[in-house]
Parts: structure tokens; sequence; C-alpha cells
């Protein structure tokens, strides 16, 4: 079975599983997400995403924009999204269990 | 502030690793510009401190491949000093303000050594030798008493708070001197010797609560000269 993912690393798979960002486009993505609980730095941003595609979860694509404001934009692999779908299936089962406890209400639609 | 702060942002991406520095430094500073225009220059500021805290050390930790070798070595450190916390209970000797202050120490020296030992590979032997040398003529020369584990420690404490903290921090700055200077030939060298001042004077006010230190910083040496070796065989 799969381990957990850290908050930070599912939070930016989810922020890539619309389509391709730049960094600061999945920081701001991320802080939505989470109600700007989880606000990543750009230190702490881009290691994330080196380690990302080195495991090949994330790829990197070309840079785009104007000469000095060029920036390198991301998006899902296969692997990456397959990872994100686990994570999100496990956290809904963890919820529903959570739920059946009565450790949180029903859910509101 | 915030064109201060950019523009200091550029020498703080000195501390990262140089390879992470060169892929991703650009970005890094356009990220930090467009935090800059949404949120204001003081909280870019606080974000940017957090942010530098936390990344620059898993940076070099994770760049080096060390993070075993670290946790073995940080096991080690805390390991002799509870050892010796241990022996000053039992005889019953108040030291705990002592024993705080020597972890400090040790803590932010280790930390500094380290990154100087990045830099400054040539006489990088040099600080864990001579760390490892001090540690022993200490404990040799001194006959063990328990009062005597630490006689210059009054010392410290007679600087007064600033001095004491400027103290604490002295490692930590030696250690960035050759980061952040323009020449990088001859600052290695000076910061080297800066640094063996610093562990001489520093192992006389904190006594043998650097020993566990200077086998901690000959662990990352010898981690260090591995990944050495394992790159110039790849």
């Amino acid at each position: 079975m799969q381990p957990p993912l850290t908050p930070a690393t599912f939070h930016i798979l989810l922020a890539l599983a619309n389509g391709e960002r730049h960094g600061y486009a999945i920081m701001r993505e991320v802080a939505e997400q989470t109600d700007n609980l989880i606000q990543l730095g750009p230190g702490t941003l881009y290691g994330s995403l080196k380690r990302l595609v080195e495991n090949g979860l994330i790829e990197e694509l070309d840079e785009r924009g104007e000469a000095d404001e060029r920036r390198r934009y991301y998006r899902l692999t296969r692997n990456g999204r397959a990872l994100a779908v686990a994570e999100s299936k496990r956290l809904q089962a963890a919820v529903r269990n959570a739920r059946s406890k009565r450790l949180i209400g029903p859910e509101r639609l | 502030m915030t064109r201060v702060l950019l523009a200091c942002y550029q020498h703080f991406l000195r501390l990262y690793p140089r390879s992470f520095r060169i892929r991703y430094g650009r970005e890094m500073q356009l990220f930090l510009r467009d935090y800059a225009r949404d949120h204001g220059g003081f909280a870019m500021g606080m974000f940017l401190f957090t942010d530098l805290l936390l990344s620059v050390p898993s940076e070099h930790v994770r760049e080096a491949n060390m993070q075993r070798l670290v946790t073995a070595a940080a096991g080690v450190l805390m390991l002799g000093l509870v050892g010796i916390q241990l022996v000053h209970d039992v005889s019953h000797q108040d030291v705990r303000s002592g024993f705080l202050m020597a972890m400090i120490l040790t803590t932010l020296t280790v930390a500094g050594g380290y990154l100087l030992l990045r830099r400054n590979r040539r006489y990088s032997w040099l600080i864990p030798a001579a760390y490892a040398a001090a540690a022993a003529i200490w404990l040799i020369v001194t006959p063990i008493r328990v009062n005597d584990f630490a006689p210059l420690r009054p010392f410290l404490f007679s600087l007064g708070r600033p001095g004491a903290i400027s103290f604490l921090f002295l490692p930590v700055f030696i250690a960035l001197l050759p980061m952040l200077a323009p020449r990088r030939e001859r600052m290695p060298t000076i910061a080297t010797l800066l640094m063996l001042a610093f562990i001489v004077i520093a192992t006389g006010l904190a006594g043998t609560y650097y020993v566990p230190a200077a086998v901690a910083m000959l662990l990352v040496r010898f981690g260090w000269s591995h990944r050495d070796m394992e790159v110039r065989s790849a």
C-alpha cells in the first residue's frame, strides 16, 4: 500500500490536476485550496517540484513568456495523476469512516 | 522595502546548493517579485525568512544525500549530551543553564561547520581534526572533576546578554562568510582560521560537551568525502 503523501505534495498534485501551471500559480492555487493554511515559499515549492519531477510524478514543460519573465511550466504525468487519485480515495475513505463514527456531520450538498 | 528585500534575495540564493540555485534561482526571484506585488513587502519579508529557514538546510541535506547520516550524527550528538547531563545529575550538580548553552553552541557549530565544509574542501579536514584535537587535549589536560567540565563558562555569562547572543551566532556567521564573500579564493581560508579559533575558545567554554559534536562533525565530513568518491566514480 502506498504511504500517504505529505499535505504539500498532495496539494501540488491537486493544483496541477486541471492543467499546466508555473511555480507562482501553483503556490496561489495551493493557498486557495487550503484557505491559506498551506503557503509554500519559493525554496519549499521548488524543492518539492524538483523531487516530484525526479520521481516522475510531474514533468517540466518549455519556458514561456517574455524575455525576462520566462517561466517553466509543470504538468501532471500519468503516474502523478494516478497517485493523486489514489490519495484522494484514501482521504475519501477516511472521511467516510469519520462520518460513520459521528466525528463529523453528514455531507452538505 | 520590497526592492531592498528582492535585492537581498539574490544574495540569499547563494545559501542554496549550487545546482539547485542554477536550476531554480531565476524563477524563485520571479516568484518572490509576484508575491511582493500581491501581498506587500512586509508580508514577503516574513514569508521569505520562514522559507529560507526551512528550505536551505533541507536542500543541502538532500543534495548531499545525507539524510541518514545527519540523523545518525544528530543521534550521536544528543546521546553524548544526554550522557554528560546524566553524569552531572548523578553528582547533584546544577548545570542546566550551562548544558543548554553548550547544546545550542554545539548545534550551531556543527551546522556552521557543515556549511563551511561544503564550500572549502581543500582545508576542510582541518575543522573536524582541530575540533577533535581541542576536545581531546581538553580532556587530557583537565582533571575530570565535575566542576571542571566548563571552567570558562563564567566568561560567557560575563559578556552579558548581547555578547552571549553574538557569541552563539558566531560560528554560523563565520560559516556563511565564504558564501557571501565576492572573492572566494581568499575568504574560505580566513573563515577556516576564524572557525578554528572559535572551536578552541568554545571547547574551553563548554568543555567536554564538544566531544560528541566532534564525533558528529567527523561523521558529516566522512559523509561528504564518501559522496565525492561516488561522484568521481560515476
